[in-house]
Order: C-alpha cells, then structure tokens, then sequence
C-alpha cells in the first residue's frame, strides 16, 4: 500500500447545488478515508496562495486560454485587452479568485492507498464538457472553455484535487494549517 | 429561519456513510453553514451530553461518541429543528422506517448514526458549544 493524503475542495458551484455529500460519499465508497473536512468561506489571498503564480505558470495558463479563443475565432485581444499570454494568465488568476470566493468551499484531506491519482480519476478532466460519465464532473456539469471564456470566467467544474503528493502536502497545510 | 446543530456520530463516519448523510441533508433542503471534523475528547463529551451525567448509559455514551472522528455541522432553514429530527426518524435505529437517516445508516438505540438539537434553547447551547462565530459561512444554496 502506498498510503497518500490528498486535498480536495468542493467549489462554491458544488456546495450552491448541493453536492457536499454526494461528492463524499464517492470517495467513501471507493474506501478513502475522510480525514480533515471543513466549510470554509475563503478570501482572495488565500485563493491566490492556493493556485500558483509563477511567471510560467501564469503564461502556461494564459496561453492555453490564448489558444481557446482563437479556435472559437475569437480575438483575446477584442476581448481581455491583451494578447500576452502572461498578461491573460493574470486575468484568469483574478477569474479564480473570484470563482472561488463566491460562497463557501468545502476542504477536505482524503487519505489511502495512491490517493492522489485515485481522487484525480474519479473527479475526471479539467473541462467538464471533456469529462467520462462516471466522473464527478462528467455526472454532474457539461460546462465548457468556449461558454467560460465568452463570459470571461472560470470554467464552473465543481471541484479541486491535488494535482501531485507534493501539492497536496502544501494544499494541506495552506487549508488546514496546524490541525492535521 | 432556524438552525439547528448535527453530528454525524462515529459508527456512521467509520461506515463510510457521512457523505451519504450530508448528501440526504442538502436533498432535504437545510442548507450547512458551519462544518467540521472533529475526533471528540473525553472531556469535550463530558460537556456536550452534560445533562445525561447522572443516567446508566452515560459511561457507554461517552465511549462510543469518542470512538471516532464525528461530523459536526449547524444547518439553517425554516423550522429546521422539527425538518431535521423527522429525516432522522426516531432515536432507536430499529424503529426507525427505512426512508430516515437511522433508517438507513443506524444500528441500534446507542449506535444511531446522527445527533439533531431537540428544541431551539438546546440547538442555540449546543451550536454555542461547538462553534464561533468566525466558522459560519453564508450559506451557499437559496
């Protein structure tokens, strides 16, 4: 057994609908174990804490978005005033934060065997629209870039999972701090 | 506008059955405005059933509600004291009819898988008891 923790966040879109337990209890059954779990209403800073901001993340993000646009044939520049990915990843920074200050997360800490890539299977791709069914965000949301973008947003996808241990271990201590 | 405090008690979380719990919870309509996990101590239990000092099962009591992590939440919604207590069903699980939360998820009259405030003074003492003010949030659903 290759015993893991992982961090997942029920995003505001989640707990609005409802989804609290269902999203749990998916985890339950598949024989995670509910470790930490709180009802947080997060403000701005930590939201910028949660999600990276390195130079090369923030045009990695900002070029894919870039990308978006231009194969629905629209023009970031029109839109965001800027074609800089760097510039567009900052923009799409402050649509998460604003996302995810929205109403109430709920954070959890889930621990088993290879944690990590189990929760990410079960919550399925970024893009719910891209998500198998039998995923959380294939059963439960069809949001998609295109609609997200034309209404610069974020994409609504219900719920965050650590990427990777070392993530989740810094996730961890940024929502749960001193208690785990 | 009510609230009310519940605890989804160790044998239910050990049973991996707490999201089922909550899942039925936000299906009936009570929205969660304060949660957490919390692994009781002796003591913290001790002062939680207080009134229940001097009865028999007391001892055993406390060594169930401590057995275990718990999930500790405040719901809101109109008469949502009364609203909860009905989707639990009665306290002894074997009674309970099968479209209740101890219906479902209890075993017997100890092990009953939730705890629901029974009056507003109770619910506003034990909410006191378990939160500040600084873990409510607003609540998420209309």
């Amino acid at each position: 057994m290759a015993m893991e923790r992982t961090l997942i966040l029920v995003k505001p879109d989640g707990v609005r609908r409802g989804l609290v337990g269902e999203i749990l209890s998916r985890f339950e059954r598949a024989g995670l174990e509910i470790v930490a779990l709180r009802l947080i209403q997060a403000d701005v800073e930590r939201i910028e804490r949660h999600y990276p901001s390195s130079q090369a993340w923030l045009e990695s993000v900002g070029l894919k978005t870039k990308e978006a646009y231009e194969r629905e044939g629209l023009d970031a520049r029109d839109l965001l005033g800027t074609a800089e990915p760097a510039a567009i990843g900052c923009i799409v920074k402050s649509w998460l934060a604003a996302y995810m200050t929205e109403g109430p997360v709920a954070a959890a800490v889930l621990s088993g065997n290879r944690a990590v890539e189990q929760v990410r299977k079960m919550v399925g791709h970024t893009f719910p629209n891209a998500s198998a069914p039998g995923t959380i965000r294939g059963d439960f949301s069809t949001d998609s870039p295109e609609i997200a973008n034309a209404e610069k947003r974020s994409i609504h996808n219900l719920i965050h999972a650590s990427g990777s241990a070392e993530e989740a271990a810094d996730e961890i201590a940024l929502w749960f701090g001193g208690e785990l | 506008m009510e609230r009310t405090l519940s605890i989804v008690k160790p044998d239910a979380v050990d049973a991996g059955n707490a999201g089922n719990i909550l899942g039925m919870i936000e299906k009936a309509g009570l929205r969660i405005v304060a949660m957490k996990l919390v692994h009781l101590t002796k003591e913290q239990a001790s002062g939680f059933y207080a009134v229940h000092k001097k009865r028999p099962f007391f001892k055993s009591l406390l060594k169930y509600i401590t057995s275990g992590p718990v999930v500790i939440s405040v719901l809101e919604g109109d008469d949502a004291i009364e609203r909860y207590r009905k989707l639990m069903g009665p306290t002894d699980s074997t009674k309970a009819p099968k479209s209740t939360i101890r219906g479902k998820y209890g075993t017997d009259i100890e092990a009953n898988a939730c705890h629901g405030s029974d009056a507003p003074e109770t619910a506003a003492t034990e909410i006191a008891y378990f939160f500040n003010a600084f873990e409510f949030v607003k609540p998420g659903r209309k």
